[in-house]
């Protein structure tokens, strides 16, 4: 007789919906992107997203030989779409097959215990920020709506339309001077999905409703930054001015909603995740103060990556029916 | 106010049967009585019995005869050993004992665990001979629990009964506190079973001696999460209630000892629900030890892709041929295939863990704090996005006992 052991249910969500609720969280954020920048937007991320799950498949098909599972990763069309968010409107339409394909490298690359090495679109943003700087940094006025086809823009247009990002100028010693309302609600210059922080706000709300989305990590992150920033201000700028610069600039939001709650590159555990948001957010302060200019977030991130799975190995929590052997011992 | 706890998870359906009263079933059905321990025979195979005939002796408890008909003797079903009876369908019945006549607060523990034992009343959420349980538990108790909650949302058994049998629930709570020399009783539910609740607070007269505790609905309810409610405590491994001063029973077995002792008839019923995995299905008063399998049959919950689930469909096992002694639900199953991928580490199983462990870090390692902290719950296989089979791989040894 052929037996099964318990438990005979099993809970209806699936991976899938775990990555459809987080390709939901990305919808607020995407429609704000295309009212600031226009459709070709939605190019940019229906390139990384198809790309991506493409990629994705050929990869695990024929690399890892796999055959059952081979076709149904929806989360890799939010990598592809997250990696675009990190790039400028400006960028070209081949960059989403070149974040798409490291993208795929990232998702299946594995060191311990099944944890990825790193976050796959922080380390896309990354390595094309480091390979392309120039294409990466071309940030254009916002309702500046370029082509939606072009493969790359002309480069003399685009001159007319390139302005300075917030991060740009911390890096000179200064604080964005419209305000925090324009970073806010997007209309400072920036990347895609980086830019829009309200937008990510409801992102979050999303994803913490649906229970996939861990708020210890995102507040203890932005927490961390902002008492730093007012405690160490610098730049021509009151201390205040300061802290909403640093905190709205860049990637922070992105990190906060995003990076901070894909569970595979940041420790499980709660305490884990604090300790990790905390490291996360004193690093990322010290690299605005002292090394500006370049979005030092991703690279931060990516370290803490690698290391989170022995943050996790020190943050393992101890079962409660083990009081009375500690006790004992 | 709602007790919450860490751990256990919510099950998607409700019962659908609560309203529905026990139906008594007669038929012809087979009954068998597990054979566990020193078991002594009174009778011989062949010979007849009546219901309440006195047919074997287990471990100092007297077996009764819960039907009418020819007692076959000691059968083998998978592996375990039954005393079986052939029914008759007849309804002659032997009496043994006199109604109690004592009033309660004459009684001592001796004379209400000797009656225990000799009206054969065993505990329904362990299966466990009452007597055995008082004996154990004589000092030190404080309070009484009386499990009321379910052990699947499916099942209706324990709030049917709150609302039918509410005077013996309550009569059977005051004997056990009664014999330990506790200072009060619980009756925890969930907080979802409104009717049960009222009809419990509606008739208790002394609020300072019996309380209605109403659970957070989450499964399943191990005694770590009863104890965890209620007394904001944790059971350390190998520690049991009754090492907290806490005796838990199930209510039937209050009461099936208020209705022995009451009647003076040993407890040859049961009380359970017999359902599908849509809810639907009957609450049904069955004889001790019946056949599971005719009881599915009738009531239409049988094909080819189903198996019968004992309690629950989270930490339950596989039915035996007989009705076990701690078996309050049976239910209808589906057969299902789940691929397997890799996890996501998405944590889900940590928050559902009641005491706290970490199951995905079974995954590619054997981790012995798992291991021997488990509880074998289930509920870490139940969440798990990915199909993984966590329980199995933390304790396979674990899962093979409980099939």
């Amino acid at each position: 007789m052929k037996k099964f052991a318990h438990p005979f249910i099993h809970s209806a969500e699936t991976r899938t919906d775990i990555a459809i609720d987080f390709m939901l969280a990305l919808i607020p954020v995407l429609i704000w992107s295309v009212y600031i920048f226009g459709a070709r937007v939605i190019t940019l991320c229906l390139l990384g997203g198809v790309f991506s799950i493409g990629f994705d498949y050929l990869f695990q098909h024929f690399a890892l030989k796999r055959t059952k599972d081979a076709s149904v990763d929806v989360m890799s069309i939010n990598y592809g779409i997250l990696a675009c968010f990190s790039m400028p409107v400006s960028a070209p339409l081949w960059l989403p097959l070149i974040s798409s394909a490291l993208v795929v490298f990232a998702k299946n690359l594995r060191v311990y215990r099944q944890k990825r090495l790193f976050n796959p679109y922080i380390f896309s943003a990354a390595v094309l920020n480091i390979a392309f700087p120039k294409l990466m940094t071309a940030f254009t006025k916002p309702f500046a709506y370029f082509s939606a086809f072009d493969i790359s823009i002309d480069s003399r247009l685009l001159n007319g339309y390139l302005v300075r990002s917030p991060l740009m100028y911390i890096a000179d010693g200064s604080v964005y001077e419209d305000g925090a309302v324009p970073q806010l609600f997007g209309y400072a210059s920036g990347a895609l999905g980086e830019i829009a922080i309200l937008a990510m706000c409801l992102s979050l709300c999303w994803l913490l409703y649906k229970k996939q989305a861990d708020l210890t990590a995102s507040a203890t992150f932005v927490f961390t930054l902002l008492i730093l920033s007012l405690m160490f201000p610098s730049a021509d700028a009151e201390s205040a001015y300061f802290a909403y610069s640093i905190v709205l600039s860049g990637a922070i939001g992105f990190i906060a909603v995003f990076a901070l709650n894909e569970s595979r590159t940041v420790p499980i555990t709660s305490l884990g995740r604090l300790a990790f948001a905390l490291v996360c957010g004193a690093l990322v302060f010290a690299s605005r103060k002292f090394f500006g200019g370049y979005e030092w977030g991703y690279l931060i991130i990516l370290l803490m990556n690698a290391i989170s799975p022995f943050i996790e190995e020190f943050t393992v929590q101890k079962p409660y029916n083990a009081i009375k052997n500690r006790k004992k011992e | 106010m709602v007790l919450k706890f860490s751990g256990g998870v919510s099950l998607p359906k409700q019962s659908n049967i609560i309203s529905s009263s026990f139906l008594k079933t007669v038929g012809n059905c087979r009954v068998g009585i597990e054979v566990k321990g020193k078991t002594s025979l009174a009778l011989r195979a062949g010979d007849r019995v009546s219901r309440g005939t006195h047919f074997a002796n287990m471990n100092g408890t007297p077996i009764f005869a819960p039907v009418a008909g020819v007692f076959e003797g000691v059968i083998d079903s998978n592996g375990k050993k039954y005393l079986a009876i052939k029914n008759s369908g007849e309804t002659d019945e032997v009496r043994l004992f006199k109604p109690e006549e004592k009033p309660i607060s004459e009684m001592e523990l001796d004379y209400i665990t000797e009656r225990a034992r000799l009206l054969s009343v065993f505990d329904s959420r362990t299966g466990n001979p009452l007597w055995k349980m008082l004996t154990e538990a004589k000092d030190g108790i404080h309070t009484i629990v009386v499990d009321c909650t379910e052990t699947d949302p499916l099942s209706s058994t324990n709030a049917r009964l709150c609302i039918e049998k509410t005077k013996s629930l309550l009569g059977g709570a005051k004997l056990i506190i009664k014999a330990l020399n506790a200072s009060r009783g619980v009756f925890v539910t969930e907080h979802n079973k409104k009717e049960s609740i009222s009809a419990l607070s509606e008739n208790i007269s002394d609020t300072s001696l019996l309380s209605v505790a109403r659970l957070d609905t989450k499964y399943p309810y191990t005694e770590v999460n009863i104890i965890r409610a209620l007394f904001v405590t944790d059971l350390a491994i190998g520690e049991k209630p009754t090492d907290k001063g806490v005796f838990i029973i199930g209510a039937e077995t209050a009461i099936a000892l208020y209705d022995a002792m009451l009647e003076g008839m040993p407890q040859m019923d049961r009380y359970i629900t017999v359902c599908g995995e849509d809810g639907k299905g009957f609450n049904l008063k069955v004889p001790k030890g019946v056949a599971i399998e005719p009881l599915i049959v009738s009531a239409k919950l049988k094909n080819e892709s189903t198996f019968s689930v004992i309690n629950s469909r989270i930490n339950g096992h596989i039915s035996e041929r007989f009705l076990s002694e701690n078996a309050r639900t049976v239910i209808s199953v589906e057969k299902k295939e789940r691929t397997v991928y890799e996890c996501i580490s998405c944590g889900k199983c940590v928050a559902v863990c009641p005491v706290g462990l970490s199951p995905y870090r079974v995954i590619g390692k054997r981790d012995t704090t798992l291991v021997n902290h488990c509880i074998a719950c289930g509920c870490c296989e139940f969440i798990c996005p990915s199909n993984i089979p966590l329980l199995k791989m933390i304790s396979p040894e674990n899962t093979e006992v409980q099939r």
